[in-house]
Parts: C-alpha cells; structure tokens; sequence
C-alpha cells in the first residue's frame, strides 16, 4: 500500500511539473499582454508600454520566462501580476474568499444529496422518488448565471421587499401545505389510510404554522421562543434515538432526552454569556456540550448500552445546540434588518463593507451574503449526488447479504443503517473527493455572478489580460488540489473496502 | 402507465410550487423604502484599486483615479463639464509672463498632508522631476513639463514657478493637479528610498540617478496595492479624503482627512465596492451601492427606468467613434474615393438606429477636436461644414464611383472584434455603402490594435475606432501631423498616415498658443482642412451613463477621466 502511495505521489510530482510548462506555454501566448496600451493616446503609450515590458520579462522569450518563473514558484514566490501586486498575497485571499464561498455549500449538498438519495432509494418509484428525480434532472440542467440572476431578484430584491409587510397570502398557504401533504404521504409505507393521514396531519401543522407566521408577521422580528426550542430538542432526541436503536424505549434514549432537557434549560441559564460571545466562546460551548453529553451517556447507558447512549445523547446535545444559535441569530434578526436598511439578504459581496455589530450580527451579515450564493451552488450540484447515492444504494439493497440480513430477522431499520447505508457510501467518497478537489478551482461563474473575487477571478483577470502568473498561480493550487484529492478517493476507497484492502 | 400517471402528477405539483413562489413575490412586492445611507455613500467599479500613486504609467487607470481622486489634490482639476477648474483650496497659479512664459504657482499657507508634514517645495521638486521624464521615475507623459526649466525653490518654501522653453498652450492644465498628475509625497519617498529630505531634492538638483535608485523603486512599485492598503504613514492624503480601509476583492473606504484645510467634505465615508458591471443594477436595486457607472444598453436603460427610487442619466463622453482612411496603401489615396465613401457612410442612421435608443437627444458629431458640449462646438461645425455629411447621397456617391470607373471596389473595413455596437455600425455601412457600388469587406480582427494587427500594418482601407479627446489641445495635437515614416513604429497616433503641411503649421501654432478664443479659430481652420480633403469621418460621440439613489444630493456626471467623482467631496446623502 505505501509502495503504491509513493508510486501514486512519484507519477503525480511528475505530470503536475510537465503540465505547469505546458500551462505556461498557453499561458504566456493566451493574448497580448498589452493589448489594452495600444489604445493609449501616444505621448503615454511608450513610458506604459516599457513599464509592463519590464515587470513581465516580455523581452525574453517564452521558455525563459517559463524557467524565471519556476526558479521562483520553486522558492516559493509566485512572482508579480502585471500590476505589480504580489501573486502570493492575491492567492491567498482567493483561496480564502474561494473557501468560504465553496465549502458550506459542498458540504450541504453533499449532506443533502446523499440524504435525498437515499431516501428516494428506500422509497423507489414512489411519487417522492420521481419529483426527486424530476427536480434533480431540472436543477442539473439549469444554467448557473440564470439561477443566479433570478435568485437575486426573487430570493433578495423581492424578498427583502415581502419583509417590509411579511404577511403570507391565503394561496400560498393553502398550496405549500398541499405540497408537504403530498410529500409526507408519499413517504408512508402502507395503506390508503395510513397515507390520507399522513397528508391531512402535515398538510394541517404546515397550514397551522403559516397562518401564524403570516397572524403574527413572524418574519419581521423571528425567533424560536422557549417552547419551539423545547420541542425540537425533544422532538430531535427521540427521532435521534429511533434512527440509532429503534422505536421502543431504552436507555439511549433516556440519554438523548436527559441530553435534550439540559440543553434547553442551560440555554435560559446561559443567556448573559449569549447575548455577545465570540467564535471561541461558541466553539468551547460546542466542547463543552460533548463532554456532558458524553457524561449522561455514560451514565445512562449501563454496560450494555453505552456505546449508543453516548452517540445520540452527543448528537442531542449538538442538535440542542444548534437550535438555541438558530434561535439567538434569529432574535438578531429585526436589529440587523434595520442596520441594513431592511434589506437583510444580498445579492453581491460577502459582507457589508465596514459593518459593526455583536457576534450574532455579524453572523447573520455572513449568512445574508452566503445564502445566495450557496443556493445557487447547491441547487446545481445537488442532482450528482442525489443521483448517485440513489443508484449506489438500490445495489447494496438489492446484494445478496442484505436479503441474508433481512432473512435471519433484523428489523428493516438495522438492515438499512448498519448493513446497506455503510456499504452504499463506499462509491460516494470517491465522488465526494474529487468534488472537494475540483471546488478549489472555484465556481467561476458563481463568484461573477455574487460579486465575490476568489480563484475563479484570479484565472478570469489572468486569462482577459494574458498575464501568465496568476493563471499559474490558479494552476498550480488547483491542479495540485486534483492531484491530492484524487489519491486521498483511492486511498479511502480502499480503507472503506476492506475488498481492495486485503486484495 | 402508471408512472406516466406519476410523472404528470409530479410536473403539476413543481408548477403549483413555480406559481406559488411568484404569487408570493408579487403579492409581497411593497416598497421597503430606505433611509439612505446615512454619511456613508457607496460607488460600484467594475474594477479593483490597486495602486496609491497612480501618476506612473502602469497604474494609470480608472479603477486608481476615481479613489485617488479624492486622497489628492492640486491647482486645479477636470471640474464641470469636464473643464479645466483651478483648485483655490490647494492654492493659486497665473501666467505671469507670456515670453518666456513662465507660470507662478503659490501652496495655500496651510496646505499639510494628512501626516502633518507641510505641502512645499519639496514636493513640487519631486513632481517636477517625474513629470519631466529626466529621472527614473515612471511617468505617464512628459508632454509640456519636459520643456520647462526646473523649478528654483528651497525646501519651506510654498511658491514655485513653471519656465517654459518654449510656449505652450496647455499651461493652465499642466501644473500639479489630483489623480495622475498629483504632487506625491517627497517626504515618504526620501525616507523609504533612505534619504533625508534635503539630501532627496539635492540629489533632483544635481540629476544624480544612482542616489535616487532607491527613491525611484519605492515611487514606482511601493505605492501598489497587493492584498492590503500599504503601511498608513506611506499614503497620507493632500485631499478632503484619506484612505481608511481595504478589503481585498470587495471594498475600499474613505474617510474624512481631518488635517484637510479646506471646507470639510459633506458625506463622512465614501465606500467604493468592486462588482462587475453586469451585476450592478440588481445591487443599486438591494440598496446594496448608491451609485453605479456602466456602459449603456438599451436593455439596461430600460431596467433603470423600471427601478424606484433610481435616477439615471446618459451624457456624452470625451470620446469619439470615426473612420479613417489609409492613406499609405489603400485605393482611398484617391480623394474622389473618399468623397464617394463619405457620401454614403449613413451618419446620421447609425445615430439614429445605435445611439437614440439609449439617448433620445443624440445627434451626429460633426467635427474631431471639439466634443459637442463643449464651446466652440456650433461654431466649429457652421465653420468646417461638418453638419453637410450627415445624411447619404448614394446617387452622388454611384456617379463619382462611375466617374472614377471603379463600381464594385473592394474596401476593407478594418476594427477590433468583440464590441457589438461596432459590429452594428459596420454593417449599417455595409448595407448602404454596397448599394452605392462598394464592396465594403469587414473586417473584424481581434489583434487589430496589436503591433502586428491591423491598423499598425496598415491593411485595412478605411479603420474604425474611437478615440478619447479631452478639452486639452495637446492631447489630439500627433493624430492629424505628418509622420516621420509610415511604419507601425514610426507614424504615431496618425495611423494612415495622411500628410498635409499646411496642416502641420496650424497644428504646431496651436499648441503654441495660449488664447483660448485663437485655439477655436484654429480649430475651425484645422477642421476645414479635415473636412475638405476627408481626412477622417468623426461618427458620434460615445453615450454614458450613471445611476443613482435619488436619496443622493449633487451627483453630476462628467465627461472627462475624473468620471462621476469629480465633486465627490460635495456628494450628499439624506
């Protein structure tokens, strides 16, 4: 395995080195790097024109230029733009505003993706499966800068408009509860009855819940309130607790309902301290909840028990967690709504420039500049992993150990969580890695659209002004990024598969 | 059949779920009107800062001068309309003596910059000798400054004069001004280049480049911007404003330069955010920026006209479309040639048909060196006769064809590809043209400015292309002047390389002359000329446009490079 790692890393080294000449070569002839000094009047035109001879060596020819430019990237300095400024610097501002830009909306679609998929498998060729499958195929086909555009003019422009008056129209109510009826009831196994129930029990607390959103113009000043906060961590313990060990009552899930119980009541106890905290005051408060929640799991669980225990009663108490910051940023809503002139989602940069504000403030600036960007990113990559993770699972489920699994009696949810669900997540790693290694190069359409300036301007301004350092710049770190991601998919391919490990 | 019964079953629930969502945004699409921006207005550029000093030429550009604009100051700048402003808070300046001409310059007493450290000759030393290209300083153009003598004052002192060699008749422009003709700091680039103060204009004193190296590095490469504003005692300001914040890739703030000695400027912090064009509207629609400056569609007009609370206006700019003819190698040698051509270039339907449509008052521009708004403009034109060439004459044009027996010449039609509007013209000149009996070729090349592209060599009969004027007459003065030799090197801005000697005297008189009201009697000589013997066929001047929050006071668009910043230290916000 190490041979074949070292072999992998060799070849790799190799390919990356021979594809910067090439790159460099396409790089240094993309245009004419002073094109845009021609159109100078002529008494400017020489001192400019020299100038920029000078910064890029474009006296010397192409495979000088390329080795100039290796003996420094070799040490580390990735040279000057054609402005002078420090390619160094100006990647690692991409590589930062790419990150932020790229990683949430990733990791979401990711979860999301595989999530849906899954449960379209479970559910094949129910009506859930085929809108999934529909909307999947739609979203897949939808040009990024069209989503974008109209993202922007429905998701900010209007919306922000709708938040002046958030009341929710009669219709709309009416349809959106219809919509989560359907959904619900395609999702029952059973009789008619079983799915009339389904649909008239959502439809009416979706119905319910808009009308009091819309009664009470919720959205001008949002919050969860303590009774909202006490149900879902309830609500979020048990449903923990029935995925993790079963529907029946067990130690596990007195765990995750102590784990729950603590959470909601530390969250009024702790109110001085949320009220302003800071990112490590947040992070610790994370820590913290793990290691109680490790506590009461250990403590519930018995001997028999405890690995489960602790599992739900920790992703309880995270889950708890959440909610409470859920409700802390949504209590900032009004004040930062007014900060900004009542337009709270934007439809370009990533943070309104100069803004003050507590943690909870400044958060929600950062999720008003990311919700956009990371919806549209999301929507378009969803329909992969839906699909994938879909196809993936209806193998596993169809394999022979499976049905062995279901033969000798174990409930469907264990066959599904421990049997088929592990084993369905092999192929999607690969897919997830070398997602995570193209990202890097930046969704270059994304970032033009939002106004964000990362990788994808980086090779954009590179390519328009055939200024050969920052497109290698670009090159280089995402090329690499390829490269590295591609060997951690065989690598965790043959981790997961103990097939190929111990073949 | 039963999943086609499903399939149907699920498109009509995504388009209950499509018709909800826009039921939802149009019945909730009230006015959530804003309170302004309070003291801080926001300007969208297309593109991002990134040089403090941009009096070199590398880093003379918009994106540096509409900031800049505002951390410098000088005698006077582009003001109104684009004209000429002398800048009584900096100080004053007059023409003391007309020959030699020589120009007295005196600093306002509490002139500082926003260090502390006074505004005074040193600084002046300084601008002299970049300005005039003797030292290693990078300069954008030495023209005018290069033919003065060098200035004689002591460090202190506030006053210094301009002697020039011989005259020169854009004086009252060519002294320090803001933006990319500023005074820089002397005392920061003596320091950073490890000399004092004294030892820097000694050493400009004695045009001794070896003890300027240093010096001339930092001012050419240690005012750029890469990932973060330079250290603050590198880039005081001598303007209303000074640089507060940057943040890469997004924005840049000014605030108010507190050691400023004029009258305070009336918005506290002027935010400038880099988005790209495209994506502007729907920001200035969010309220997310205040004020955007993009090029003019017509789709974009009408998405400006459709926004509340947004004013928008369209203006001319400093800049011109016109053909020219090859006068080296192409049959328009020929003057009746050219006169067909004219005679069927339909001026004013391009007008009607590109430009209208984006500013109904638009009309054809009917002389070179004098934009429309500017004064002199009518009379140049009644003068020149340029306003007879605006509608075709295709019969006049067939029967020179005829005459000259040369019905269905082939002409190419050279210009840079991957500009639409251009496109559009050279195609309305195609259709009327080839119904005179010209075979107009087009010829759209995407190196054609390139020193091997087109219009450098030459192949091309007629080129069209724009060019930026100014109110300055030095600035078009070598486009119209007998070149030493017609090569790519060597004929300057005069690309067909047209040669008049008659010519050449008016141009060289009026870049001596320092009357205002002689230069437009020149003018209108050099435009008869231009237009008697077909010279050049100016088309129109370019349209632009800028929008804004109308919660925004004294927002006045410029023709000239300063753009809509011009006045920004007067910009209000209610």
């Amino acid at each position: 395995m190490l041979v074949f790692i070292a072999r992998r890393l060799v070849v790799s080294l190799f390919v990356l080195f021979a594809s910067t000449f090439v790159m460099f070569v396409l790089a240094a002839n993309v245009g004419d790097p002073l094109a845009d000094l021609r159109e100078l009047p002529e008494n400017d035109r020489e001192a400019a024109m020299a100038e920029r001879i000078e910064r890029m060596n474009l006296d010397l020819p192409v495979i000088a230029r390329y080795f100039l430019w290796l003996r420094g990237a070799l040490t580390g300095d990735l040279g000057v733009n054609r402005q002078g400024q420090d390619v160094n610097i100006l990647l690692t501002d991409a590589i930062s505003a790419t990150m932020q830009l790229v990683v949430a909306a990733t990791v979401l679609a990711i979860v999301i993706g595989i999530a849906i998929g899954i449960i379209s498998a479970l559910r094949q060729y129910s009506g859930f499966d085929h809108v999934v499958t529909f909307g999947a195929f739609v979203a897949f086909s939808l040009p990024i800068f069209w989503v974008g555009v109209l993202l922007k003019q429905f998701g900010a422009i209007e919306f922000n408009n709708w938040l002046a008056r958030p009341t929710i129209p009669t219709l709309v109510i009416v349809l959106v509860s219809v919509l989560v009826g359907l959904a619900w009831s395609s999702l029952m196994v059973g009789d008619r009855r079983t799915r009339l129930l389904a649909f008239f029990g959502a439809g009416g607390v979706t119905a319910v819940i808009l009308l009091w959103i819309s009664a009470t113009t919720w959205f001008a000043d949002p919050g969860l309130g303590p009774v909202v906060i006490a149900l879902s961590a309830l609500g979020g313990a048990v449903g923990i607790s029935v995925l993790v060990c079963g529907p029946k009552p067990s130690r596990p899930m007195y765990a995750a309902l102590t784990a729950a119980v603590v959470g909601t009541v530390l969250s009024f106890v702790l109110t001085p301290v949320l009220a302003d905290p800071n990112l490590l005051i947040i992070l610790g408060l994370a820590v913290t909840t793990v290691i109680v929640c490790v506590g009461i799991g250990y403590g519930f669980g018995g001997v028999l028990h405890r690995r489960n225990a602790i599992a739900t009663a920790v992703w309880t108490g995270l889950f708890t967690g959440g909610v409470i910051f859920v409700d802390r940023m949504l209590q900032s809503f009004a004040s930062y709504s007014r900060s900004v002139q009542g337009r709270p989602i934007s439809t370009v940069g990533a943070a309104t420039p100069n803004y003050q504000g507590t943690f909870w403030e400044t958060s929600l600036d950062s999720v008003g500049h990311l919700a956009l960007p990371t919806l549209a990113l999301i929507l378009v990559s969803l329909a992969t992993y839906t699909r994938y993770s879909r196809a993936s699972m209806l193998e596993v489920m169809n394999q022979d150990y499976v049905r062995t699994a279901r033969a000798k009696g174990l409930p469907e949810r264990t066959v599904i969580t421990r049997h088929a669900f592990r084993n369905g997540l092999i192929p999607i790693t690969t897919l997830v890695a070398y997602d995570f290694g193209t990202v890097i190069g930046g969704a270059v359409v994304t970032e033009t659209v939002f106004g964000w300036r990362a990788m994808g301007h980086l090779l954009l301004t590179g390519l328009n002004e055939a200024d050969p350092a920052p497109i290698m710049a670009f090159f280089v770190v995402s090329g690499g990024a390829i490269v590295v991601f591609n060997m951690v998919a065989d690598i965790a391919y043959a981790y997961l598969d103990p097939r190929i490990r111990l073949s | 059949m039963r999943n086609i019964g499903k399939i149907t079953k699920a498109t009509a629930v995504v388009t209950a779920g499509v018709l909800a969502l826009s039921a939802c945004s149009s019945n909730g699409g009230g006015d959530a009107d804003a309170t302004g921006g309070g003291s801080t207005i926001t300007l969208a550029w297309d593109q991002e800062y990134d040089s403090y000093n941009n009096t070199t030429a590398g880093a003379n550009s918009s994106k540096n001068a509409i900031v800049n604009h505002g951390l410098t100051s000088g005698f006077w700048y582009f003001g109104e309309g684009g004209k000429v402003t002398p800048n009584t808070d900096f100080g004053s300046y007059e023409l003391v003596s007309e020959d030699p001409q020589i120009v007295e310059y005196s600093i306002h007493p509490d002139a500082v910059w926003s260090d502390g450290e006074a505004i005074d000759c040193a600084d002046a030393m300084l601008w002299w000798a970049q300005q005039s290209g003797r030292y290693d300083f990078s300069v954008i153009g030495t023209g005018g400054t290069e033919d003065t003598l060098m200035p004689d004052c002591e460090i202190g002192d506030k006053e210094f004069a301009l002697e020039y060699e011989k005259p020169y008749a854009d004086w009252a422009s060519n002294g320090p001004s803001n933006g990319n003709t500023t005074m820089m700091p002397a005392h920061v680039v003596a320091e950073q280049g490890g000399l004092t103060t004294e030892e820097l204009v000694q050493a400009i004193r004695d045009e001794d480049n070896d003890a300027l190296a240093e010096a001339a590095e930092f001012f050419n490469e240690g005012w750029v911007v890469s990932g973060a504003l330079p250290d603050a005692e590198l880039i005081p300001s001598s303007g209303p404003y000074k640089l507060a914040s940057y943040e890469a890739g997004q924005s840049l703030t000014l605030e108010v330069n507190e050691n400023w000695w004029g009258e305070a400027p009336a918005t506290d912090n002027i935010v400038v955010r880099w988005i790209a064009s495209d994506e502007q509207t729907q920001a200035l629609e969010n309220l997310e920026i205040n004020i955007m400056r993009p090029q003019p569609t017509v789709d974009l007009i009408d998405q400006l006209d459709a926004l509340e609370g947004v004013q928008h206006e369209v203006y001319d700019e400093y800049i011109y479309e016109h053909l020219d003819f090859n006068f080296d190698s192409s049959p328009f040698e020929e003057y009746e040639l050219r006169e067909a051509f004219a005679h069927c270039v339909p001026r004013q339907l391009i007008v009607d048909n590109l430009i209208k449509p984006v500013q109904p008052e638009a009309e054809t521009m009917d002389v070179r060196n004098i934009s429309p708004f500017d004064p002199g403009y009518d009379e140049a034109v009644a003068a020149s006769g340029g306003d007879e060439w605006a509608e075709v004459d295709l019969d006049r044009s067939r029967e020179l064809l005829e005459e000259l027996d040369m019905v269905g010449q082939e002409v190419r039609l050279g210009f840079i590809g991957g500009n639409p509007r251009r496109a559009q013209t050279a195609e309305l000149i195609k259709s009327s043209c080839d119904e005179a009996g010209f075979d107009v070729q087009i010829n759209a090349e995407d190196t054609f400015f390139d020193t091997d592209g087109g219009l450098s060599q030459n192949t091309y009969d007629v080129a069209m292309f724009a060019w930026s004027g100014s109110a300055e007459v030095s600035g078009w003065n070598s486009t119209f002047r007998s070149p030493e030799e017609c090569t790519a090197d060597g004929k300057g801005n005069n690309n067909g390389c047209y040669s008049n000697d008659e010519l050449d005297g008016l141009l060289e008189d009026i870049l001596q002359e320092p009357d205002f009201d002689n230069r437009l009697e020149i003018i209108n000589e050099i435009e008869t000329i231009l237009w008697d013997d077909l010279v050049t066929i100016p088309l129109f001047s370019h349209p632009g446009t800028a929008a804004w929050s109308d919660n925004l006071g004294n927002i006045v668009p410029n023709p000239a490079q300063t753009d809509i910043v011009w006045n920004m230290w007067e910009w209000t916000a209610q």
